[in-house]
């Protein structure tokens, strides 16, 4: 890919630091920046991702304590990031696009070694 | 509009209203030796020739010289490819990799990000499910086909009709329904003669070519030719001349 790389890498290098700690939560922030309006369980979220549902229910479970997910009863779940966290969200998702920092994303997702 | 995903087959990208589209899942069906594994080889190669697109061949039965082979009949050279870096072969069961598709950072989400591979060919979807036989098949092919879509590459899966002439019918497990496109290949007999038909089927958001092409595979790739005009039954295999029917209409 040519497109050039974005100049705000290091801040979306600092937002997965916090908020992407494996593939599944990165699979969730981007489900739900592409369909903000959708309410999940664990078993539909995981159809819709092609991930096994107990992997699917780490990434949920992470990203309501971060604040970008909420659910009243464990079972169903809303995107409620609020205006300041959406923007790095989908800065997450535009910076995808480019090589180098898919690249470095990439990397720093393998370092943290989880797999959920 | 997204752009289109051009496949690079002479003519089926008009068929196709300017070609797939990104990100989605399409299947092409058909009886054995239709030319599903042609489409599949053209597909990836023309993405790297014309489009600079990397590519993925996922295959469960055919051995590496057997694609290489098959690729080499249409023009192709798959191995060079593959050693280039620009397609990616991989020969596994089905077990393994749907467990490698559905594993959060697994080989199949690293195989895909580290190299930007935008096209995906899996070589066949009903091998999957022979094999597997997922017990709720339409969770099964749900989940599989968004596993496809993650990363927002363009698959294509191929899958076979169970006979040779006639079988029309798409029942697996919602593939209909939940794939984006649907192309179904076909023998066709005329004048004591084995011919190949094209017909898309299906093709979301998009207005595509209804009528019934025939195709050719030839050794520089696949040739769509002209609609077949004069017949009609074309999809049962066994095409009747229309204007002989009028004529035995009014004997």
């Amino acid at each position: 890919m040519n497109k050039k790389q974005p100049g705000n890498t290091s801040s979306v290098l600092k937002f997965v630091d916090e908020y992407v700690d494996s593939f599944i939560s990165w699979d969730i922030l981007l489900f739900f920046r592409h369909n903000p309006a959708a309410i999940e369980t664990a078993k539909s979220l995981s159809g819709r991702l092609g991930r096994r549902q107990e992997d699917t229910k780490f990434g949920l479970t992470f990203l309501c304590e971060k604040g970008v997910l909420r659910t009243e009863d464990n079972k169903t779940y809303e995107f409620k990031p609020g205006d300041q966290l959406e923007m790095q969200i989908t800065a997450f998702s535009d910076a995808l696009a480019h090589r180098d920092t898919r690249m470095k994303i990439l990397s720093k997702v393998l370092s943290k070694g989880k797999v959920r | 509009m997204d752009k289109r995903v051009m496949t690079g087959i002479a003519g089926f990208d008009e068929m196709l209203g300017g070609g797939l589209n990104p990100g989605s899942v399409s299947v092409i069906k058909g009886a054995p030796g239709t030319g599903k594994t042609c489409f599949g080889i053209e597909f990836l190669a023309r993405g790297v020739e014309k489009f600079n697109e990397k590519g993925l061949y996922v295959t469960f039965e055919e051995f590496s010289e057997q694609i290489y082979r098959d690729a080499a009949s249409l023009g192709f050279g798959f191995q060079a490819l593959k050693d280039s870096g620009q397609i990616f072969l991989l020969f596994s069961s089905p077990e393994v990799f749907v467990n490698q598709l559905m594993a959060p950072g697994g080989e199949f989400d690293q195989l895909i990000l580290k190299n930007d591979i935008k096209r995906i060919v899996v070589d066949s979807i009903s091998i999957v499910l022979d094999v597997l036989k997922p017990a709720n098949g339409r969770d099964f092919v749900y989940s599989f086909v968004n596993g496809l879509r993650r990363h927002r590459t363009t698959s294509l899966l191929t899958k076979e009709d169970a006979s040779l002439f006639g079988d029309t019918t798409f029942r697996s497990e919602g593939l209909s329904f939940i794939s984006d496109t649907l192309v179904q290949l076909k023998y066709v007999e005329i004048a004591s003669t084995l011919e190949r038909a094209i017909v898309v089927i299906k093709h979301r958001a998009t207005k595509h070519d209804n009528r019934i092409h025939s195709f050719t595979i030839t050794d520089h790739g696949i040739i769509i030719g002209k609609p077949f005009a004069g017949k009609e039954g074309i999809l049962s295999g066994s095409p009747r001349d229309i204007m002989k029917r009028v004529e035995d209409f009014y004997k």
